[in-house]
């Protein structure tokens, strides 16, 4: 597998603090990455170093294979693009004069494109009112368009839609799908929103403590995370009996409550709970969510 | 590093606030010259010391004052709306974006100077030509130049410390007063003369008539001896403040006869391309190593 972004045991220290403890992580060439830690486990402080605007102490990364202290690194940092937390936008310039000065700083022979990008984020119709009178979602899209000046491969994008509305946080996720399926463009999220992240990442990296813990494709995760079935009863060791006796994988939850890992025939569990004086209050079908499978990585902290 | 500087000069003329305190010096100037001008025609007695030049080179220490409020914008705009961010992530290196960020501030500084010496020449139509003449006038204007240069690599490099756009405004305003006030207390020193005599003893002779003798001049304690006086000449001719108290103070200088290399400022020359250099080397080495957000 082809890899844009290689990092090698990155350490970071702000002071006493230790951001990053030897995190390690591929993103692999075409995928979107979803990068999930709480808030300080690090997920930043690896999006700056990759972005140039950190050093980390320890170790090293590689961008389309070329090691951070290489002179060449510049000509690869050329094929990424990079909105981190806030979008980096002149607020007092259009959205068009945003776009130049970034074509002005990338050398770009001509304007042409702009409109195009403008299209792509939605942005065209805003003509010459000012960023600082866009709403959080232009914003962002503003940054993204941005980052995209340089026709990038690879995008990096520092939770994208902290703050947003609904509709906002549904424009964005569309337009990051539109860039990787249309434009092929790896990107990489950070974000704490699991429901929102799990709609759009083919990989995950999960951080925690500035380590990286598991690393794990859309599709091995969806083969890990188990469908079980709630049963909510009024005794929660008369269902043990019973369970124990149809010989299926349970857990306990509470005194009335249980995860079954198989499918049941109703009627026999009734009437099985209800030999041993027991009654069934109400069965729910689950998905082990991404959010309670990061949780059981993390230890439940 | 074309396209840094590209994308800065096209940012610096549309910035308004380029533009506003561009003119806002300008019509200073004239007004200010013009004033002390005509001042001096009125009242030549009171005035007898001020040549045009003197008029023409007293608004250095406003000029400097300007720096710092520009570049604390100009620059601290990159860090609090995050747009350095966009240059380094496409690949920019940072002494590149450094050297660009400099020569901007260092020519947003000489438009400022160009307003100051254009508003200044309507001295001659009141006062006649300077009385070093069109060379010593250029020798010192080209002083003026490069102080204000020296003056934004010093700027310059604290704009890339503190990342801060309000901080570095406050600090950088309070960097240049200290500066300024720095070189006036110099000044002022060197000023000071060497003996003072406090008037007279009066007396009567033997036919009862008042007779006024002068008390012998004694040392000023407030005099700056040999070798601080020699030091204090070099610091005044090194800071660019005070390289700009002189030029304001030009005729007092003459006439106090302080030899501070006002005819032949090659060593101020030398000493702001020291300071630009320095600071500008530092500041990039600097800049080169710090962690941004």
């Amino acid at each position: 597998m082809e890899y844009v972004l290689t990092a090698n045991s990155l350490y970071k220290d702000y002071g006493k603090f230790r951001a990053l403890s030897g995190l390690s992580m591929k993103v692999p060439k075409g995928s979107i990455y979803g990068f999930v830690g709480k808030n300080g486990a690090g997920k930043t402080t690896l999006i700056r170093i990759i972005c140039g605007l950190q050093s980390p102490n320890l170790g090293d990364y590689s961008l389309y294979g070329i090691e951070n202290r290489s002179p060449k690194i510049s000509k690869s940092r050329r094929r990424m693009g990079a909105v981190v937390e806030t979008p980096s936008i002149y607020l007092d310039m259009s959205a068009v004069e945003n776009l130049k000065q970034q074509y002005r700083i990338l050398g770009l022979p001509s304007f042409q494109g702009i409109d195009e990008i403008l299209k792509l984020v939605g942005l065209e119709s805003t003509g010459k009112k000012k960023a600082k009178n866009f709403s959080l979602g232009m914003r962002q899209r503003l940054g993204i368009a941005i980052a995209l000046c340089g026709s990038p491969d690879f995008l990096v994008l520092d939770e994208p839609v902290n703050g947003l509305d609904p509709q906002g946080i549904v424009e964005i996720r569309e337009l990051i799908l539109k860039l990787n399926r249309e434009k092929n463009i790896t990107v990489l999220i950070s974000s704490h929103i699991l429901d929102e992240l799990s709609k759009l990442a083919t990989h995950y990296g999960f951080i925690d403590g500035g380590k990286m813990i598991k690393e794990i494709s859309a599709e091995e995760l969806e083969a890990a995370c188990r469908k079980c079935m709630r049963i909510e009863v009024t005794s929660a060791p008369a269902l043990a009996r019973v369970l124990d006796g149809m010989k299926v994988e349970y857990k306990i939850l509470s005194d009335t409550e249980a995860d079954v890992y198989a499918k049941l025939n109703i009627t026999a569990l009734t009437n099985a709970l209800s030999a041993e004086g027991c009654e069934l209050v109400s069965v729910a079908e689950r998905d082990e969510s991404l959010e309670s499978y990061y949780i059981s990585l993390v230890g439940g902290k | 590093m074309r396209n840094l500087l590209s994308a800065d000069f096209s940012r610096l003329f549309k910035k308004k606030l380029f533009w506003v305190m561009t003119l806002a010096l300008l019509a200073y100037s004239v007004i200010s010259t013009c004033d002390n001008a005509l001042q001096t025609v009125a009242e030549p007695e009171h005035y007898s010391n001020r040549s045009p030049e003197s008029i023409c080179f007293d608004e250095g220490p406003v000029v400097l004052m300007m720096i710092p409020v520009f570049a604390s914008l100009f620059i601290g705009t990159e860090f609090s709306d995050g747009t350095m961010r966009n240059k380094i992530v496409v690949g920019s290196k940072r002494e590149q974006i450094y050297l660009a960020n400099f020569i901007t501030v260092a020519a947003a500084s000489l438009v400022f100077c160009a307003a100051w010496h254009i508003g200044a020449l309507t001295v001659l139509p009141i006062l006649g030509l300077w009385r070093v003449g069109v060379l010593g006038w250029l020798l010192l204007v080209i002083k003026s130049a490069l102080f204000c240069v020296a003056f934004s690599a010093m700027i310059c490099l604290i704009s890339h410390i503190i990342t801060n756009k309000a901080a570095v405004a406050v600090f950088e305003i309070v960097f240049a007063l200290a500066v300024l006030m720095c070189g006036s207390v110099l000044y002022n020193s060197l000023l000071e003369p060497e003996t003072v005599s406090s008037g007279v003893t009066i007396t009567s002779d033997e036919n009862g008539n008042m007779v006024m003798d002068p008390i012998e001049p004694y040392p000023n304690p407030e005099y700056i001896p040999e070798p601080q006086r020699t030091a204090y000449k070099n610091v005044l001719n090194v800071l660019p403040s005070g390289q700009a108290i002189l030029l304001a103070n030009v005729s007092d200088a003459e006439k106090e006869n302080l030899d501070l290399d006002l005819e032949t400022p090659y060593y101020s020359y030398c000493a702001s391309a020291g300071i630009t250099v320095v600071f500008t080397a530092l500041g990039a080495a600097i800049f080169r190593k710090k962690d941004l957000k």
